[in-house]
């Protein structure tokens, strides 16, 4: 099913720290490790992802380091303590908006 | 469009250059990384660099949503402040009468102001990272005019060249850009960073004559040595002594104790007569009264403050805070009160929270310590003034921020704010490990 992509595009900040709370990652690494978790279903740009990675770093909710594998330097970005508060506040906003909407598609 | 093409329309969209190198080697592996993906797939080299390339987006878009992030910003709130309390400063000085009853030297000092506000701009817009590229010739350079100041400046009150005694605090960020440029691995790595801070302190105490400026000076240094050991800048874990391993703690912890053994050492042989009755007096002011009457009197009119207005005990004399003008503090406080000595508190505490910020947002070590180095300085220097006007330290010479009086403090303090503002300016710069 094609998803409207309005839906989601204001939270995908929450889905990338939510990516990095489990590791640390590098972009390419978490365009697959997205597409794959939510079958096929979010598809992001590098184009949109790296000015967003960016921002969120800026904001001091990731941090970035440099790390060799197999001979490339990659970057790879870190979720910091303040990135960990602002996901847990957004998880919450976004349970409190799903449950919102659930309640009133019931009602219908 | 192939790769190259793709990364330089990108990168041109980015005004600031310095982000350009890292933000298209960030791209050129992704494109990379997805080519490979393709290829896995059984599809042909080129076939699979232009469906990675176009996987990509907009370039241009993307472009500039990146500029956007990294676009140098100009910290309004830190000059705002500046500029606030630069002026109010001004006044301050001349109701108190730091700067004499004439009138020709409000003019001075207010033109005095206006030259620091445009050093800080200046300063600003400057590429602060030569700081780390060229500190060890920074500091020769400073040396060699601070010594032919030294030997050729005007006396004032029997003291050769006294704009020295503002302008060696200068010496602080050059040594953070000698501990960035010395950090890194190995005993002669530590050696080195420890030989100029010792170095540093004494010339400061040379040149100013004053043995006060000099342990400020080593003090403010000396933290900023044990931040670096801190932040593991020395690999000290790779460090052993025996069989155990020296942490990054342990160094700092033995640091201090080196620093605090070299300061009394140099106290007992080194210190005049003077310094050390100063010392004595200190700890027991009622019987050395003579000999502290600055403490007393400053004591005697905080004693008496009131909420508002003049003090019961009066206020102090003219002499006094023009002879040592850090004491303005005090006279502030017994002309108008606590709430008026609360204000200035709250003005130190609103340039030096800005400037922990500013030391907090940083991307890179030199950016770190650089502006670290200028909030250190800004720290100690309110906090032991304010200290001294209480009577809790000893009196020693020194310059507020805002209140200082003539064109070296002034403009000492202008580097250091235009420092932090540069730091804050380029604070997304990542330098290369080489640099």
């Amino acid at each position: 099913m094609a998803i409207d992509k309005s839906l989601i595009s204001g939270s995908t900040s929450m889905l990338i720290l939510r990516l990095l709370e489990e590791k640390d990652m590098y972009g390419y690494e978490m365009i697959e490790t997205l597409e794959k978790k939510s079958n096929n279903v979010f598809i992001l740009k590098a184009g949109t992802l790296y000015p967003l990675l960016h921002s969120l770093e800026e904001k001091s909710y990731l941090t970035a380091y440099e790390h060799e594998v197999n001979g490339k330097v990659r970057k790879y970005y870190s979720i910091t303590k303040i990135g960990r508060k602002y996901l847990k506040s957004k998880k919450e906003e976004w349970n409190e908006y799903q449950t919102a909407v659930l309640n009133v598609l019931c009602i219908s | 469009m192939n790769i190259e093409e793709y990364i330089m329309t990108l990168t041109e969209q980015i005004q600031y250059k310095k982000v350009r190198l890292e933000v298209a080697q960030e791209i050129r592996n992704h494109i990379m990384d997805q080519t490979q993906a393709y290829e896995q797939n059984g599809i042909a080299h080129d076939k699979a660099v232009e469906m990675a390339v176009h996987e990509m987006g907009d370039p241009i878009e993307a472009g500039m949503a990146l500029d956007r992030i990294h676009r140098p910003q100009f910290d309004w709130r830190l000059f705002v402040i500046t500029v606030f309390f630069s002026v109010a400063g001004v006044f301050i000085m001349y109701a108190t009468g730091v700067l004499g009853s004439e009138s020709d030297q409000l003019l001075r000092q207010c033109a005095f102001t206006a030259l620091g506000i445009g050093i800080i701009v200046l300063i600003c817009f400057a590429d602060y990272t030569f700081i780390g590229k060229y500190p060890l010739q920074i500091f020769i350079i400073m040396t060699a005019v601070f010594f032919i100041y030294q030997r050729t400046g005007r006396e004032i009150n029997g003291l050769r060249a006294p704009a020295l005694r503002n302008l060696v605090y200068l010496y602080v960020p050059v040594y953070a850009g000698l501990l960035y440029k010395y950090r890194g691995k190995g005993i002669f790595k530590i050696a080195k960073p420890f030989v100029f801070l010792l170095l540093t302190a004494f010339l400061s105490q040379w040149l100013a004559a004053s043995m006060y400026i000099g342990l400020g000076i080593g003090a403010i240094c000396t933290f900023l040595f044990l931040y670096a050991a801190l932040k593991g800048w020395f690999s000290v874990g790779m460090l052993k002594f025996g069989k155990n391993q020296i942490t990054a703690p342990v160094l700092a912890v033995s640091v201090f104790i080196l620093v605090t053994l070299v300061f009394v050492a140099y106290i007992s042989c080194f210190a005049g007569d003077y310094q050390k009755l100063r010392l004595v007096a200190f700890l027991r002011p009622d019987a050395y009264a003579d000999e502290n009457y600055q403490i007393m009197a400053t004591r005697r009119a905080i004693d008496g403050a009131q909420i508002f207005g003049e003090s019961t005990q009066g206020t102090l004399l003219r002499q006094f805070v023009q002879q040592d003008t850090f004491l303005i503090f005090a006279q502030v406080v017994s002309m108008y009160g606590l709430i008026a000595g609360a204000a200035i508190i709250t003005a130190f505490v609103s340039l030096a929270y800005r400037a922990l910020h500013i030391v907090r947002r940083q991307k890179n070590q030199l950016g770190m310590i650089l502006s670290a180095a200028c909030f250190l300085l800004v720290l100690f220097n309110c906090t032991t003034g304010v200290l001294m006007n209480f009577g809790l330290l000893p009196i020693g010479s020194l310059q507020f921020p805002f209140l200082s009086r003539g064109g070296s403090a002034t403009i000492m303090y202008a580097v250091i704010i235009g420092l932090l503002m540069s730091c804050k300016r380029y604070a997304c710069t990542k330098l290369n490990h080489s640099e």
